[in-house]
């Protein structure tokens, strides 16, 4: 029999290695002077916003009816203000009150930049999956078509696509599509996702189509059904379960590929990370988060996909 | 081209060049009537499975003329008309993988003949009943033998009611045991009066239930004659020493 590693020791040797690594980045932030601040990120990602009521007009305060506290406008005894709902109330009956004076605070949580950039970055990935794998599909479809025209246009939009970097075509969609056409930066941003990751998508489709066994689509057609009802039927969900997988990490790829949409002020999750880095002084502790906000977000796809791939293998 | 009366296929003059200069077939001529079995054997690379393959279109011919149920394949046309008409059983089977074997029959009946999923089902299980496997209407196709996955196949192709059965070596890859219970099929198939054209390798079989039996060697048709004098009195010579290497 091989000798199989002791899993006691190495399991113990990977944890001391995790280990190091974390004293290696704490030493090394000490040798820098860096002043971590942890405290200073929450508030961006979710703070208690303050929500005064303040007299709209000089009054004195009184106690209704009902025991509710109520300002009463001196000169018009009609016009009143009923203070309800506020958690920090400020006056007492019978102050006096002038226009301005600050009466009640209620607060309430809300969602900082950091969690509105996550959530932007969650919608422009979700529509741009969408579009991409639309534009995937219909051109990795295209690519093995028999029709000349269809074939060479896949080709062309796959090379011109794949031979650029996305940051160029970021700025051609915005600057000259998106002026053309007058789209907004959020169309803008996921026009240029989508079509990016769709030709890496089309290309992975044509793999899967082609890995499927040359019979398949021989049974198919000797059953006399047509060439289009043999990929929809027999071919297409039989590589649909093979390309799961390197269709997952496209996916993965394109959240991360959102990050350069804040090139054209998209306020997505690098940009109010960005912002939060002028604002706070504080880079490690904001790219530390912003990168672990990512690293949650890819691996929730992960874990879908995973389960996806388990689904379809139990049933065949 | 006009068919004689009960001639269902009508080979005339084919040739078949492959894109790699392969020159497969080579001035074949063939009648089939009506109800005939018809065997085709020959050494790997003879085209007897090619010349099998343009009689349902999967193979283009270069030069000449074929004429299958009335419909001619050399002028354009719908393909898939000819198709329903023309079953084909391959070597590896080639059932879907990812659909039961009651979906692997009803499929085309639903999607080319527009039936209803019932009457597909219910017609399915009869053809199930008829090659012994009531009892795997449910199973997937991995979960099957050779033999039983040969005879799902079967079941399949016979579900669009052909006129022609076509078989392409359907007991090649078959492990020795599993080759009669197949084989069994067809004869049965053969009894009850269909086309078919098959061609294969198992003598036995060819003597027992061919009407005739044809001998293809590079791409030419060399014999063709009724079983008892194809086997005792080989005309020519290659077919002389081509049986009395298989047999």
């Amino acid at each position: 029999m091989e000798k199989q590693p002791n899993q006691v020791l190495w399991n113990l040797v990977f944890g001391v290695l995790l280990l190091l690594m974390g004293v290696g980045i704490y030493k090394s932030s000490q040798s820098i002077d860096y002043i971590w601040r942890w405290e200073r990120i929450p508030q961006y990602v979710f703070y208690k916003a303050e929500n005064p009521l303040r007299a709209e007009f000089d009054g004195t305060v009184a106690t209704n009816d009902s025991g509710q506290l109520v300002l009463v406008n001196d000169f018009n005894d009609s016009e009143q203000t009923v203070i309800k709902g506020f958690s920090d109330v400020q006056v007492y009956d019978g102050d006096l009150v002038f226009e301005g004076d600050l009466l009640a605070v209620s607060y309430e949580w809300k969602a900082g930049p950091i969690a509105n950039g996550l959530v932007m970055t969650i919608k422009l990935s979700l529509v741009s999956i969408v579009f991409a794998i639309l534009l995937g599909v219909i051109s990795g479809l295209a690519r093995i078509s028999p029709n000349p025209a269809l074939r060479n246009l896949s080709i062309l939009y796959v090379e011109v696509i794949r031979g650029t970097p996305l940051l160029v075509q970021i700025f051609i969609v915005y600057f000259f599509i998106g002026t053309v056409l007058h789209l907004d930066r959020f169309t803008a941003g996921v026009a240029a996702l989508s079509i990016f990751t769709g030709a890496y998508i089309a290309e992975i489709i044509r793999a899967g189509i082609e890995s499927i066994n040359k019979g398949q689509m021989e049974a198919g057609r000797s059953l006399g059904m047509s060439r289009g009802d043999t990929l929809r039927y027999i071919i297409l969900p039989q590589a649909f379960k093979r390309v799961l997988p390197p269709l997952a990490g496209q996916f993965i790829n394109l959240i991360k590929d959102s990050s350069l949409v804040s090139v054209i002020s998209l306020t997505d999750l690098t940009k109010a990370g960005r912002e939060t880095v002028s604002s706070t002084f504080s880079p490690f502790e904001v790219w530390f988060t912003v990168a672990a906000l990512y690293l949650v977000l890819t691996g929730i796809l992960s874990y879908v996909v995973r389960r996806m791939e388990v689904k379809y293998a139990a049933r065949s | 081209m006009p068919q004689e009366a009960d001639a269902i296929i009508t080979v005339t003059d084919i040739h078949k060049v492959y894109p790699n200069g392969v020159h497969a077939l080579k001035n074949v001529s063939q009648t089939i009537r009506e109800g005939e079995v018809v065997v085709v054997v020959g050494p790997s690379g003879s085209g007897k499975s090619t010349f099998l393959r343009t009689l349902n279109q999967l193979e283009t011919i270069n030069a000449g003329e074929i004429v299958v149920d009335g419909i001619s394949l050399t002028t354009p046309g719908d393909v898939n008309k000819l198709r329903e008409e023309v079953g084909m059983v391959f070597q590896s089977f080639n059932l879907f993988p990812h659909l039961s074997v009651l979906d692997n029959i009803c499929l085309a009946p639903m999607k080319v003949r527009g039936i209803s999923r019932n009457d597909a089902e219910d017609r399915a299980v009869e053809l199930l009943a008829k090659v012994g496997l009531s009892d795997k209407a449910g199973s997937f196709p991995p979960q099957l033998s050779g033999g039983q996955q040969q005879r799902v196949a079967i079941a399949r192709a016979l579900a669009m009611q052909p006129k022609i059965m076509l078989f392409d070596e359907p007991t090649s890859a078959l492990d020795p045991e599993m080759v009669g219970e197949v084989l069994e099929v067809m004869k049965q198939l053969a009894r009850s009066g269909m086309t078919m054209v098959v061609v294969t390798h198992e003598m036995g079989f060819a003597r027992e239930v061919a009407d005739r039996v044809l001998f293809m060697e590079s791409g030419e048709l060399l014999e063709d004659s009724v079983p008892d004098s194809f086997f005792d009195n080989p005309d020519s010579e290659r077919l002389q020493s081509f049986l009395s290497q298989v047999i």
